[in-house]
């Protein structure tokens, strides 16, 4: 029986490796991650949330003329640095402390702002780099590829009306929805590494010029746990994509249903966060259990991740009820359904 | 070793309110070439879907190649193509039969070569099936039916959309392929062609067999007789009564005597004897189509 599942996953391979299919999506999953990490570079290549924060007031100078000061976070470090960039003696005693209690205020919200621009630029540094391709792209538009990829493989059997002329060659249902499950599984893994590879070397090139260490402060370990938290994050969504493709018999349908019921579950959770009834249900949400299962005080799962989230453990037994209960209906409905011809779709 | 490749027992496959196959009893003997005819919606395709396992029958048992239990195993011993072959359209004609071989665990790259030779898709072999035309994709689903060597082949339409050179070509390889070792089951519309290629025949209707047995058998019971006599009432009253005559009707100007044609002596002795003479006597060649349309009342346009 494994036996079978393992030959027909290399055969289920010998197919998909050859669609255009994977490669487009591999290429969107790299693209928008892409898009992220050198939107955040331009960002903090011109100085980040430190030149982004200002504070502006009125004071008026010696000879009775009001001027308008404007300092930025980054300002007051050069102001540290000995680097005046205002004229204080053109006003008086008094209008000199007035302008230094403000700046002083300005100064105490400015360390959480430069804490955060440092971790900004932390991020383009690896392995943390890796981790913010993780969060910022995987964990929302890789899970939306992954149902594509998901609904896809089973789908186009029915659109194509291929699965008669598999089924008629002798292969057992269930072993052939393994075997395909199985390669999703392993794709996912495959699609997710090599986008995170690939920010890896862009991260290499954004160090050579942001002058930094080529490997920063982060934990690797993190990072290998963060993605074997994301994989496990997959597999509820695999379930849902897979069924609702053998459900309707068709790609485009369990393509649009998933995506579509993960797009408009992060909505519907965003709004019913801000009740407190929700709470008490909002476990049993898959979404809000996948935030709660990611979550690592340093970012969140979506608009899922708003509010109050599970704990991890019910957040992950959670998550492994949907994956049986979607993915065991997948099987059932595979095993027993009659089987067409080409529907096209 | 069973005499029959395919058994039904009162099969039955019913979707909701609509009977598509009633109580089907089926008996295809082993190393023949086997027809199944049926007009529009008689149940030929869910039945060879039953047959397959692409279909869950509502009721009924069969059994393929002998085999009750594992029907997974005896499919491994059947070669098929249901109503049109299905392809993967991004991959060449070579590489979907490597994939269909490489899912049923055996055989080998010499293999492919050989029945894309035998089909004669060697030079197309390395192109998109998406490319192929419709007489091609026929032959690359008659060699995909033929990979591992199977015992039983169900061909469904197999020169649906062929020129008549290739279709000519197709049904003297089918002929060939069917043997002693190897039995196939032929569903067509094209009456003349099930005719030249069959030996054994079943014609369905409204999910029921209505005739089945040797082509030559069932056309021999509708053997038909057209006679010119002097007089055409008598000789209806002496013809009716004698036992081997089924059925007599005056068409036109002449009498059709149903009746084998091996007793038109006896015929016309019955009817000198009675003093009526017969100006002409015209044994009729009734075709496979013409008793088709006997037995099922349809007309040749609405068949599938």
């Amino acid at each position: 029986m494994i036996g079978q599942v393992l030959r027909l996953s290399r055969w289920e391979w010998f197919k998909l490796h050859r669609r255009r299919m994977p490669w487009i999506l591999l290429l969107i999953g790299v693209a928008i991650s892409q898009l992220i990490f050198w939107s955040t570079y331009a960002f903090v290549a011109t100085g980040g949330p430190a030149n982004q924060s200002s504070i502006s007031f009125d004071a008026t100078d010696t000879a009775g003329e009001t001027v308008e000061i404007e300092f930025t976070c980054a300002d007051l470090t050069d102001m540290q640095d000995g680097d005046l960039p205002l004229d204080f003696e053109r006003f008086s005693r008094e209008e000199q402390q007035n302008i230094a209690r403000n700046l002083q205020q300005f100064a105490e919200s400015c360390e959480s702002v430069n804490e955060n621009s440092d971790d900004i630029r932390q991020a383009m540094f690896l392995p943390n780099s890796l981790m913010f391709a993780l969060v910022s792209s995987l964990a929302f538009f890789g899970v939306i590829l992954i149902m594509i990829l998901a609904a896809s493989v089973p789908g186009t059997e029915y659109g194509w009306g291929t699965l008669r002329t598999v089924l008629v060659r002798g292969v057992g249902r269930w072993q052939l929805l393994a075997s395909k499950t199985l390669v999703i599984a392993l794709a996912s893994v495959g699609l997710s590494a090599l986008v995170l590879a690939i920010v890896g070397v862009a991260s290499v090139i954004a160090t050579l010029t942001l002058e930094g260490e080529i490997v920063g402060a982060g934990e690797w370990s993190e990072l290998a746990i963060a993605f074997g938290k994301l994989i496990y994050v997959y597999l509820p969504y695999v379930a849902l994509a897979v069924l609702m493709s053998v459900l309707t018999s068709s790609s485009g349908m369990g393509i649009a249903i998933s995506v579509g019921y993960y797009v408009i579950e992060q909505i519907v959770v965003g709004i019913l966060a801000n009740f407190a009834w929700f709470e008490g249900i909002s476990t049993f949400v898959l979404g809000r259990a996948a935030s709660g299962w990611m979550d690592s005080g340093d970012f969140s799962f979506g608009a899922g991740g708003i509010g109050a989230v599970p704990d991890p453990l019910p957040a992950a037994m959670v998550m492994l009820g949907y994956t049986v209960i979607l993915g065991g209906l997948a099987f059932w409905l595979f095993q027993r359904k009659d089987v067409a011809g080409a529907k096209g779709g | 070793m069973n005499d029959f490749v395919i058994q039904t027992e009162a099969l039955t496959k019913r979707y909701g309110h609509i009977l598509a196959v009633d109580q089907l009893t089926l008996e295809v003997p082993r190393g023949r070439i086997f027809g199944l005819l049926g007009p529009n919606g008689s149940g030929k395709t869910t039945t060879i879907g039953m047959l397959l396992g692409l279909v869950r029958p509502t009721s009924g048992s069969f059994s393929l190649l002998g085999s009750q239990t594992s029907h997974a195993e005896a499919l491994h011993r059947v070669g098929a193509i249901v109503e049109q072959p299905y392809f993967y359209p991004y991959l060449s004609g070579r590489r979907n039969l490597a994939y269909f071989q490489g899912i049923s665990g055996r055989g080998s790259p010499k293999e492919l070569d050989d029945l894309l030779e035998q089909v004669g898709l060697a030079d197309r072999a390395g192109d998109r099936f998406q490319t192929y035309s419709l007489g091609m994709k026929q032959r690359l689903g008659l060699a995909y039916t033929l990979l591992g060597n199977p015992e039983l082949l169900i061909l469904d339409e197999p020169t649906n959309g062929m020129d008549p050179a290739g279709m000519a070509e197709v049904r003297e390889l089918i002929r060939n392929l069917g043997s002693a070792d190897r039995t196939v089951l032929l569903s067509s519309h094209l009456l003349n062609e099930v005719e030249q290629i069959c030996d054994s025949v079943a014609i369905l209707s409204k999910g029921k067999v209505i005739a089945q047995g040797a082509v030559g058998d069932l056309l021999h019971q509708q053997e038909q007789i057209r006679l010119r006599t002097s007089d055409d009432a008598e000789a209806v009253e002496i013809l009716s009564a004698l036992e081997w005559v089924d059925e007599v009707r005056i068409e036109g100007e002449a009498l059709i005597v149903t009746a084998p044609h091996d007793r038109t002596s006896e015929l016309t002795a019955a009817l000198g004897k009675s003093g009526v003479y017969v100006a002409e006597i015209t044994p009729l060649q009734q075709s496979l189509e013409q008793y088709f349309l006997e037995v099922t009342g349809d007309v040749a346009g609405e068949l599938e």
